[in-house]
C-alpha cells in the first residue's frame, strides 16, 4: 500500500498539481471573459486541439510554454522550491499548499525604490506570515502596486 | 447479507474526506490498490493525487475526474480516471466521498452495473440502520 509520504515524493503527485493549476487559471479566464475554445486558442495564438490538450489536463510540455500560456492570462507562474521534508512536515500539520495563492493583506510601508533594493540585493527576509485556514504560505517576494502604497 | 463498514482514507488528504468501502472486513479501494499490477502503479499515485486535488475542492478537467450519475439518481455518482484505472464514488452527504469500486478500463462495462448495484445495497444498508 502507497503511504502519504511516498505520494508527496512522487513525480505524479506534483505534476498532476501542476496540471490542474494551469488548468484552473486557464478555466478562470475564459469564464471571466466569457471566451470559447476557437477564441481563447485565437487569443493563446495556440490550435485548438492544443488549447484542449491543455484544458483536458494533459499538459507536459516546454517550460516556456507554461511561462507563455501564464503571462497570456495576465498570471506569473512563481515557483518555489521547497525541501522535501519541509513538504512532509507541512503535509503533517495539513498545510500544504494545494496551489499557492498570494493573498493581498498588510501594507508594507516600503518605498517602491526601498522594496526593488531589497528584491534586488536577494533580501530573503520574511515581510509577513500568515496562517488562516486558505493561507498557508511564507510570501516574501509578491509585491503589488496600489495607488502609491505597496503591498504583500 | 453483505456487512459494509468505512474507513477513512489516510492518504487523502483535504477539506473533504474520502471513505473506503469495507465489504466483510476488506476494503474496496485498499485491496485494489495492494494488488494493481506493478505497471500500474505510477496510474494508481496519479490518482491518488486526483482524489487529494477533489478532497481540497479543486475543480478537474472532466477527463480526469466526472460526474457519472444517472438522471433521477439523487446519490451522486463520481468517476476518476487515468489511461488504463477507474475508480467509482458517490458522495454521501454530511459524510464524504466514499470509494465503492476500483477497477480497470477493460472491465468497465462490467464494473459500472457491479458499482452501481453495491450503491444499492450500501444505500439500503445505511437506511435499515437508521
Amino acid at each position: 500500500m502507497i503511504s502519504r509520504e511516498e505520494l508527496i515524493k512522487s513525480k505524479e503527485y506534483w505534476l498532476e498539481k501542476t496540471q490542474n493549476a494551469l488548468f484552473v487559471e486557464l478555466e478562470e479566464y475564459m469564464e471571466k471573459n466569457n471566451l470559447n475554445r476557437t477564441k481563447f486558442a485565437q487569443k493563446l495564438g495556440v490550435s485548438k486541439s492544443y488549447l484542449t490538450q491543455v484544458l483536458n489536463g494533459n499538459f507536459d510540455h516546454k517550460l516556456s510554454k507554461l511561462i507563455e500560456l501564464s503571462l497570456a492570462v495576465d498570471k506569473i507562474p512563481l515557483i518555489k522550491f521547497e525541501e522535501v521534508n519541509t513538504c512532509l512536515l507541512l503535509d503533517e500539520l495539513d498545510k500544504l499548499p494545494i496551489i499557492e495563492k498570494y493573498d493581498i493583506k498588510v501594507e508594507l510601508g516600503y518605498s517602491l525604490s526601498d522594496f526593488a533594493s531589497r528584491i534586488e540585493h536577494g533580501s530573503q527576509e520574511r515581510i509577513f506570515e500568515e496562517d488562516t485556514e486558505t493561507k498557508y504560505t511564507t510570501r516574501n517576494i509578491f509585491v503589488i502596486e496600489n495607488k502609491d502604497k505597496f503591498f504583500a | 447479507m453483505i456487512k459494509f463498514a468505512l474507513e477513512k482514507i489516510e492518504l487523502v488528504k483535504g477539506k473533504q474526506i474520502f471513505y473506503d468501502l469495507i465489504i466483510d472486513g476488506a476494503g474496496q479501494f485498499s485491496s485494489f490498490s495492494k494488488e494493481v499490477e506493478t505497471a500500474y502503479k505510477s496510474e494508481l499515485l496519479t490518482i491518488i493525487a486526483r482524489m487529494d486535488l477533489v478532497s481540497n475542492l479543486q475543480r478537474l478537467p472532466k477527463e480526469k475526474f466526472r460526474n457519472i450519475t444517472p438522471k433521477k439518481e439523487s446519490v451522486k455518482e463520481y468517476e476518476f480516471k487515468t489511461k488504463h484505472l477507474r475508480v467509482y464514488a458517490i458522495h454521501l452527504e454530511n459524510t464524504g466521498k466514499v470509494i465503492l469500486l476500483a477497477g480497470y478500463k477493460n472491465s468497465q462495462k462490467r464494473d459500472i452495473p457491479s458499482f452501481r448495484n453495491l450503491k444499492s445495497q450500501f444505500l439500503k444498508s445505511l437506511e435499515d440502520d437508521k
